[in-house]
């Protein structure tokens, strides 16, 4: 599957800061057929990102879609860790 | 410049006096950490002074002073959670990071913005990024694994023992507000271990319907606890305007959750998810947390307002307790008291003229009145010397440090008040003293433990009224002034007469003498010999004095007395002609008749004369100032002290001890050598008080020039 899908690489923060900007990256992407988020470079994350994230994932349900992360860096990890999301972000390590 | 920018030039004001209050918070806060690492109160007031100045700042786009301050936030975020230690280095990284912040915002103020500055920050930036993943990287994993292994430990048995549940819905702005909860659950680390955490994202939309910077997250949280209800709820206190909290205690019953599900959700659907995710928490094989219940009415207004009405009452009641005004109104309001005193003995000596009975109680009445609310207004200009010598914690925190000293500091007395623009002139001096005792009072621990005495060294500093005075000691119990070693610099450097006898005291007096240091070594502390003299001119120019009190080998006291404050002063009123001058009343040592060498010293007004063997210099105020007419057959002489000597000033005639408001003189006069402003007289004349030390400086002057 994941041969097939396009991946989006962000490398920015993801946090409350450019918040919008990857709102608009994230909505352009899914578009043009984004699948998977690789997240390996992001330094940070918040709040704002991880729902980002939720909102991503539910825009991709809606279109019929399934929305994976692969791989995500520590930072990511441990905030999706510490709000229980792991399993519904789910990352393969 | 349109009333707009006038407004929005007094908010920037208003920012950046709260920005200097929210630095001292915050210094306070990490000197505090740094000697009690587990004092998580001083972590939390360290981390709410930089959030407010983050998000201050954020208000009026100074994003210089936002991203910068956001490192600093970020690290004593994770401390605050406990996921990174209290360490030397991140303490030192954290103060420079506050001075760091203090240039920033001193650009804001400057209204400059200069991007060297910025670029500067960068490296401490990055030093606070650095400590803060060294800290977040192992804290991650061990406080998950902590929390693996709790959840299957808590479940069998007694189901629910010591589980608190948190309900927490974030309010729509909380994240603009720069409260981000994960920081609040992070923190719950320090109450007890986080046992399970559902995201409620049920309210999380679509991309395309999210509001990127809005949150609509909410979170279900089982936290395995001692910590009383209290606690937990205060952890989310800062919170409290930005989410809906419920806090569930570890033995509620089935009614409260089945209340709390009600105020949670409104349909069947949303009822539904929030029970999956209790379940989830409570682990498999525990029961439901109630019975499904179709009846159950929602009342979720009740509670909420209530809390909410409670938080707002305490920040408003800290609020109000102070009222920011301009110091120029407030100096507008003394002056026109001053004017007040004026005209109020102006009708008592019109009553006296009228002898009318009535008329002179009234202005007595008035007078007694207007006296007291001249006391209260020049009480206005008063604040506490504490915020002074809160700093110095820092200087001997820094100061310290690099000599290699332990040095414990002692603060007394900070709410004795003195006149603002004293406590500002006065903070320089102090810092010299207190570097002075550092480097020289203080002895390095092994050398104090070799002297018997315990190897941390005190240093303490503390002020006091007496006698119509403020008092300001500095002390240290270092090795004290040594006597010979002063004694043997003064005679080398020809101070003194090698077979002079001096007192203690007046030994101690020579350290104060310009360019005089017995330190062997120059530091770049102090030692340059430019220290003591220095602060002596400064505090004299306050018209206060300085004090030395020594023993060897058991410390050293400098006492600085000071008058409260600078508008008033006790006067010494004199006239030469038609005019009246006022000279400091504490500065005059003694009057004398005229002495022969200075009625004739003829045109020049200026010369020297013997005053039982010294001899000292002498000015004629009415040539001096050029007065008119011939002098009376007697003159008396005014024997005045200045920093460094003393002078005696010809006049016409003693008045006496005047009390005196002094007015600064208008731009006009600034130019005026030798007077240093004017007071206003009961009987509406004009005095004028003498700049003692600038016309000492004027006659030594013409005397080199001849």
């Amino acid at each position: 599957m994941s041969n097939t899908s396009q991946t989006l690489v962000l490398d920015n923060e993801l946090t409350i800061h450019h918040a919008a900007e990857l709102k608009d990256q994230l909505m352009a992407a899914l578009s043009t057929g984004t699948r998977c988020l690789d997240l390996r470079d992001v330094a940070e994350c918040d709040s704002a990102g991880v729902q980002l994230l939720l909102a991503a994932r539910r825009s991709a349900q809606q279109q019929g879609h399934t929305l994976t992360l692969a791989p995500a860096s520590e930072a990511v990890r441990e905030v999706l860790q510490r709000y229980g999301l792991l399993h519904v972000l789910g990352t393969p390590a | 410049m349109s009333s707009d920018d006038d407004i929005i030039a007094a908010a920037r004001e208003g920012f950046l006096a709260e920005a200097q209050d929210m630095l001292r918070q915050f210094e306070e806060g990490l000197l505090t950490m740094e000697q009690d690492p587990a004092d998580t109160e001083a972590v939390n007031s360290a981390f709410r002074a930089a959030h407010t100045i983050k998000g201050t700042a954020g208000l009026f786009g100074y994003d210089a002073v936002v991203s910068f301050t956001h490192e600093v936030e970020s690290v004593l975020e994770l401390m605050r959670s406990g996921s990174l230690p209290v360490t030397e280095e991140a303490m030192a990284l954290l103060l420079q990071g506050r001075d760091r912040m203090e240039l920033l915002l001193d650009q804001v103020g400057h209204g400059s913005s200069s991007a060297d500055l910025v670029a500067e920050s960068q490296p401490l930036a990055q030093a606070l990024q650095r400590i803060r993943g060294a800290g977040a990287a192992p804290a991650g994993p061990a406080a998950t694994a902590a929390a693996a292994a709790a959840l299957p430990a808590s479940a069998p048995g007694e189901p629910n023992a010591g589980h608190w549940h948190l309900s927490l819905r974030m309010g729509v702005d909380a994240l603009r507000n720069g409260l981000d909860p994960l920081s609040f659950i992070r923190y719950l680390d320090k109450l007890g271990t986080v046992t399970g955490i559902r995201t409620v994202e049920e309210a999380v939309p679509a991309l395309d319907a999210l509001d990127a910077e809005g949150c609509c997250l909410g979170f279900e949280i089982r936290l395995a606890s001692a910590a009383t209800q209290g606690e937990i709820e205060a952890v989310f206190e800062f919170l409290a305007e930005d989410c809906d909290l419920a806090v569930l205690a570890p033995g509620a019953t089935s009614p409260d959750y089945e209340e709390l599900l009600a105020r949670r959700t409104a349909d069947d659907t949303a009822r539904d998810a929030l029970l999956a995710h209790w379940q989830h928490l409570a682990g498999p094989g525990q029961p439901p947390f109630i019975e499904r219940r179709q009846e159950a009415q929602p009342d979720r207004r009740q509670a909420e307002p209530e809390r909410r009405a409670g938080t707002k009452d305490r920040r408003g009641g800290e609020e109000t307790r102070f009222l920011r005004v301009r110091a120029d109104k407030l100096d507008g309001l003394i002056d026109m008291i001053g004017e007040l005193v004026i005209a109020s003995s102006g009708a008592q000596l019109v009553a006296q003229r009228e002898s009318s009975p009535a008329f002179m109680e009234a202005a007595l009445r008035i007078e007694a009145l207007v006296e007291d609310a001249r006391d209260r207004a020049l009480g206005l200009r008063m604040v506490p010397i504490g915020e002074t010598f809160a700093r110095f914690q820092r200087v001997v925190r820094d100061v310290s440090k690099q000599l290699g000293k332990d040095v414990e500091l002692e603060l007394t007395g900070g709410d004795t008040e003195l006149d603002k623009a004293m406590v500002e002139t006065v903070a320089d001096p102090l810092m010299h003293l207190v570097r002075n005792s550092l480097d020289h009072g203080l002895e390095l621990p092994d050398d104090r433990e070799a002297n018997g005495k315990p190897r941390q060294g005190k240093l303490a500093l503390n002020a006091y009224h007496e006698a119509g005075q403020i008092v300001v000691e500095v002390s240290d119990d270092g090795r004290g002034l040594n006597r010979e070693r002063i004694l043997a610099k003064a005679i080398e450097r020809g101070l003194v007469a090698p077979d002079a006898q001096l007192s203690d005291a007046e030994v101690n007096e020579l350290i104060m003498q310009p360019g005089f240091s017995t330190a062997e070594k120059i530091t770049d502390i102090s030692g340059r010999g430019v220290g003591m003299d220095v602060v002596r001119r400064n505090i004299e120019s306050l018209r206060g004095q300085m004090h030395i009190a020594s023993h060897d080998g058991k410390g050293t006291t400098i006492q600085i007395r000071l008058p409260l404050t600078l508008a008033i002063i006790d006067g010494f009123l004199t006239t030469v002609g038609d005019v009246h001058y006022v000279a400091p009343l504490e500065s005059v040592v003694e009057c004398i008749e005229t002495p022969e060498a200075c009625s004739t010293a003829g045109e020049r007004g200026n010369g020297y004369f013997d005053l039982r063997g010294e001899v000292l210099p002498f000015v004629d105020l009415r040539r001096h100032f050029r007065c008119a007419g011939d002098a009376p057959p007697r003159q008396s002489m005014v024997i005045v002290r200045t920093d460094r000597t003393k002078v005696g000033l010809l006049v016409d005639r003693l008045q006496g001890q005047h009390q005196t408001v002094i007015k600064p003189l208008s731009r006009v006069f600034q130019q005026l050598r030798g007077i240093a402003g004017s007071t206003i007289l009961g009987s509406g004349d004009v005095a004028l008080v003498l700049d003692v030390s600038a016309l000492v400086a004027g006659v030594n002057k013409s005397a080199t020039a001849r």
